[in-house]
């Protein structure tokens, strides 16, 4: 071990079940600074209910999850949110709300009871919607927002928390390949400069060897962790998807497509 | 077209400079109301019998020679009870509405949804048919209520499993039970009670004294609902995403639903079960305000106090000496008003 600190994000014999399935049992993992994570899997292989639990959405069947070696239940929601920033894959427009009242609850974990937004924290929340490119739309309503433009500024409003973990459920959802590619650019600069880490679930194999360095490929009989380059291989993607999958060498990069 | 904001005047500053027009502005109104409500009746009292009733008052000298014994008299004695009452009615259910909509997800929720007015009705009308005062008939409606409170909790509590589209089933269906009671307990009533029973289930301020511990609790609410203005904010966006920015979201429920259920209960313990107002002013002023329940949640209370000043005001003069019950103006004024700003903003939008 040449960590002296603990890792950002960690797990103590965690044990994770939905409606009956075990997705993980006894598990640990191990999320250390700098380093950025895919989760890979099927549909209902289980990547949301494993990155709520490790966020503290939904509590674990057994075990603990340790955000820098201080176990999440000890931990006050608010000091939670402070370091932990959580992208998810739904979000409501029941009630009316503009873009910038949204992209500014992001501060919400920094503030105080009674305090209001200062004009800095306004400036981030300017400076996110500039780089999400929905700097335009301060003012506009969010339920006339497409659905690309929602996840941007989803996306935003978790630059706005600035938080050290970063926790993404499916961020590339309903974003075009420019804005996939350039948000993802973004987000993984943000976690560099908080000296942080990055955990995301992604269905592009692709964007997965281009932004991480290590994978958890969910498998039923449970969870595998490696490298980037231990994982990403065509035998082990074909028995993950249960898909015939080819890797190409291209002139950038390996390049994955379903046979 | 808007100017584009300069960057100059920031948001947040916008943002308080908009609250204090808005809540200075109704508070405004709302003391504007009470002066119209002190002097209109069927007695006349003339502003300078008021001003004279002021003057006594702040420099705490007994009534000078000069003034009006029995305009006095009507003044603090009747009107000023019944206005005072009409305002924390007002503010408390309108709050509650406001709080109830957050809670239930549901921009459509009134304070009654839940079946506390329902409860607290049985309660009332319990008493009346047993012919007791009203010091028992408030009583009995507050205990009414606080039972509902406790019966929704529990049976929306069974088995563990929560949410609040289970409370709002659980709470619908008993307040459903609670109809059936109501009309039981009127069909079997004498003629001579029906009259006041239906007023009580109406909504209906004539019986109603000085606000005393009500308006005591109304104000710590108020502080309690600041305390809670941002993280409701939050939970617009949905229950996981308040979560996720770090609200205590099962705690925070508990809370609305104690904190709206109380208020409520202390308004319908004072006035019966007044219509309308609870769902109509919080809905108007989010069409309006927008949802920053910082600046929301005090507005829908101001505006509450003051549309149901006013509505007495009307009630206890329309078509004076007879005296309708305050329910009957405000589902009157509520009912096209909240068309109209729905029609209003339905144009916005498009």
């Amino acid at each position: 071990m040449t960590h002296i600190s603990p890792p950002l994000l960690s797990t103590l014999g965690l044990t994770v079940t939905i409606a009956g399935k075990t997705l993980c049992q006894d598990w640990a993992l191990a999320l250390n600074q700098g380093e950025i994570w895919g989760i890979l899997g099927g549909n209902g292989a289980g990547k949301t209910t494993l990155l709520h639990t490790l966020a503290g959405l939904r509590a674990a069947d057994n075990g603990q999850v340790l955000l820098q070696g201080i176990p999440l239940e000890q931990l006050k929601s608010r000091q939670r949110a402070q370091q932990l920033g959580f992208l998810l894959q739904d979000d409501s427009t029941a009630f009316p709300a503009t873009v910038l009242e949204t992209a500014l609850q992001g501060r919400h974990p920094h503030l105080g009871p009674f305090a209001w937004e200062s004009q800095s924290d306004e400036n981030l929340a300017h400076n996110a919607l500039q780089r999400v490119e929905l700097d335009d739309f301060c003012q506009r309503n969010i339920d006339q927002l497409s659905g690309g433009e929602r996840q941007r500024l989803k996306i935003a409003t978790l630059m706005v928390q600035q938080p050290k973990i970063w926790l993404l459920d499916e961020p590339a959802n309903h974003l075009d390949l420019h804005h996939q590619v350039s948000l993802l650019q973004q987000l993984l600069a943000d976690v560099k400069q908080q000296s942080g880490c990055l955990l995301m679930s992604l269905h592009d194999l692709n964007l997965a060897q281009r932004f991480c360095d290590h994978l958890i490929l969910l498998f039923p009989e449970g969870p595998m962790i490696g490298t980037k380059e231990e994982l990403l291989t065509e035998e082990r993607l074909e028995q993950l998807y249960q898909h015939p999958i080819r890797r190409l060498e291209t002139e950038a990069g390996p390049v994955f497509i379903p046979a | 077209m808007k100017p584009p904001a300069t960057k100059a005047d920031s948001f947040s500053q916008q943002q308080k400079l908009r609250a204090t027009f808005w809540l200075g502005g109704l508070g405004l109104a709302c003391l504007l109301s009470l002066i119209l409500a002190l002097l209109t009746g069927s007695i006349s009292v003339s502003g300078y019998d008021l001003w004279q009733l002021i003057i006594d008052t702040l420099t705490l000298s007994s009534p000078s020679t000069s003034s009006n014994t029995l305009a006095t008299t009507v003044m603090t004695e009747l009107r000023l009870p019944r206005a005072l009452s009409a305002l924390v009615v007002g503010a408390e259910l309108a709050l509650a509405g406001c709080l109830m909509q957050v809670l239930l997800r549901n921009p459509l929720a009134d304070p009654y949804v839940l079946g506390v007015s329902g409860g607290a009705a049985v309660g009332a009308l319990f008493s009346i048919m047993s012919g007791l005062g009203a010091f028992w008939v408030s009583g009995s409606a507050f205990v009414g209520a606080l039972t509902n409170l406790l019966l929704v909790f529990g049976l929306s509590h069974a088995k563990g499993v929560w949410s609040p589209s289970r409370l709002l089933l659980t709470g619908v269906v008993t307040a459903a039970g609670w109809g059936a009671v109501i009309s039981f307990m009127l069909s079997i009533g004498e003629d001579n009670q029906l009259r006041g029973m239906l007023f009580w289930l109406m909504g209906d301020l004539s019986r109603a004294s000085l606000p005393g511990w009500h308006g005591l609790f109304l104000l710590i609410s108020l502080v309690i609902s600041a305390l809670l203005a941002r993280p409701l904010n939050m939970m617009l966006r949905g229950e996981l995403q308040a979560k996720a920015l770090g609200v205590s979201v099962y705690p925070l429920q508990i809370t609305l639903y104690l904190l709206a259920s109380v208020l409520t209960a202390s308004a319908v313990t004072q006035a019966g079960s007044v219509g309308f107002l609870g769902l109509v002013v919080p809905h108007i002023l989010r069409l309006s305000l927008g949802s920053d329940h910082r600046l929301l949640l005090p507005a829908t209370a101001l505006a509450g106090a003051c549309l149901l000043l006013l509505a007495d005001t009307l009630a206890r003069t329309l078509i004076a000496p007879q005296q309708l019950p305050v329910g009957v103006i405000t589902a009157f004024i509520g009912v096209p008003v909240f068309l109209w700003v729905l029609q209003k903003s339905n144009r916005g939008l498009t």
